[in-house]
């Protein structure tokens, strides 16, 4: 039995059930909002919630994708009691996700979420070309038209808000000096990209996809900003063999076996942007043929 | 700066580049958004796509 672990709404989990129906392996979908309870029945352990009930042995493989497994604590009325019994309910959950974890998995619910600046230092380590960064809170040592600014986090979007439609922090080009400093934001030398790759990494294997995205003023400093009317050629791409080998070793560093890696061609050089765990990938499949949610389907 | 924002921490540079992506949901109609709740794929959001022609003439 497959356990994806994933959201209700999200798209490219139906498109590798779809295959996993195809290949008629049988699954077992978590949504986020569910919270299980950990139960025994004849020296074995399930755990239930109001959507899904199983035991843990049944699981085969896992794919991390989004969410995660929660599950119900109780608390007590005595607080020596609820110390004790907080810690209890703590290794019973950490048992439950270490030995799900142990199993032939897609990432880990436990490592996929990666910090952006952590990555950054791992990537140098494995010998890949990082542009110069930096963190502050004012823009004094800032090169303008030179420097870019992003967001460190993984959620870019801010939804909701006032009376304002849903929006994103897209990859900007800081173009003038601030008067008033600011919360500590990241930095980061602009590159001048021939053109920039996005790469699907799984368990070893690099999907590669070049995104001509620097002819159109709309795309050049973030793909995102996607042109609808005249959309990026994207193109499969190979990238030298020394690149996907530190890619690799990146990857294992970071203990995770999935995720999307953008990088900037820039003459000679492969700049290392981000490692992303949850990223959407079904565009760049489609468009190249690679039909990634079938190898992921394959792999579970 | 597109965002308006008032808040009473600073916040990152980043919040100066805000920029919207999709036009804003003018009602909560729920017949507008194009999901179905399906059981096979285990989800209540499965994209309902409409086939661009008539089945009888792709036959």
């Amino acid at each position: 039995m497959i356990l994806i672990l994933s959201k209700n709404q999200e798209t490219t989990t139906n498109e590798v059930i779809k295959w996993l129906l195809a290949m008629d392996k049988k699954f077992i979908r978590v949504h986020e909002d569910e919270i299980f309870e950990i139960k025994t029945k004849e020296k074995r352990v399930y755990i239930e919630s109001h959507r899904n009930c199983f035991f843990i042995d049944e699981i085969t493989s896992v794919w991390y994708r989004r969410g995660g497994l929660k599950f119900k604590r109780l608390q007590y009325d005595h607080p020596s009691v609820d110390i004790h019994m907080n810690e209890h309910q703590h290794w019973l959950e950490d048992y439950i996700i270490k030995t799900i974890e142990s199993k032939k998995h897609i990432n880990k619910q436990s490592t996929s979420h990666v910090n952006k600046l952590w990555v950054l230092e791992q990537a140098q380590k494995a010998g890949l070309d990082v542009p110069e960064y930096f963190l502050a809170d004012h823009t004094n040592e800032v090169i303008l038209n030179k420097t870019i600014t992003k967001p460190i986090t993984g959620n870019i979007t801010i939804n909701g808000f006032g009376d304002y439609a849903d929006s994103i922090m897209y990859t900007s080009v800081i173009e003038e000096k601030e008067h008033n400093d600011f919360f500590i934001s990241f930095f980061q030398e602009k590159i001048e990209k021939d053109f920039e790759i996005r790469s699907f990494y799984l368990d070893g294997k690099i999907y590669s996809t070049a995104i001509i995205s620097q002819n159109d003023e709309q795309t050049k400093i973030d793909f995102r900003k996607y042109n609808l009317e005249k959309p990026n050629r994207n193109v499969r791409y190979n990238l030298p063999k020394d690149i996907e080998e530190k890619t690799h070793q990146l990857m294992r560093s970071l203990n995770i076996n999935c995720g999307s890696i953008d990088f900037i061609k820039s003459g000679e050089k492969y700049y290392f942007l981000e490692v992303n765990t949850v990223g959407q990938f079904l565009g760049v499949s489609a468009i190249c043929n690679y039909a990634l949610e079938k190898e992921i389907a394959n792999y579970l | 700066m597109k965002y308006q924002i008032i808040e009473k921490h600073k916040l990152p540079l980043t919040f100066k580049f805000v920029d919207e992506y999709r036009a804003k949901k003018t009602n909560d109609n729920k017949e507008d958004i194009p999901y179905v709740k399906c059981e096979k794929y285990q989800t209540d959001f499965l994209l309902q796509v409409k086939p661009n022609k008539a089945l009888v003439r792709i036959l």
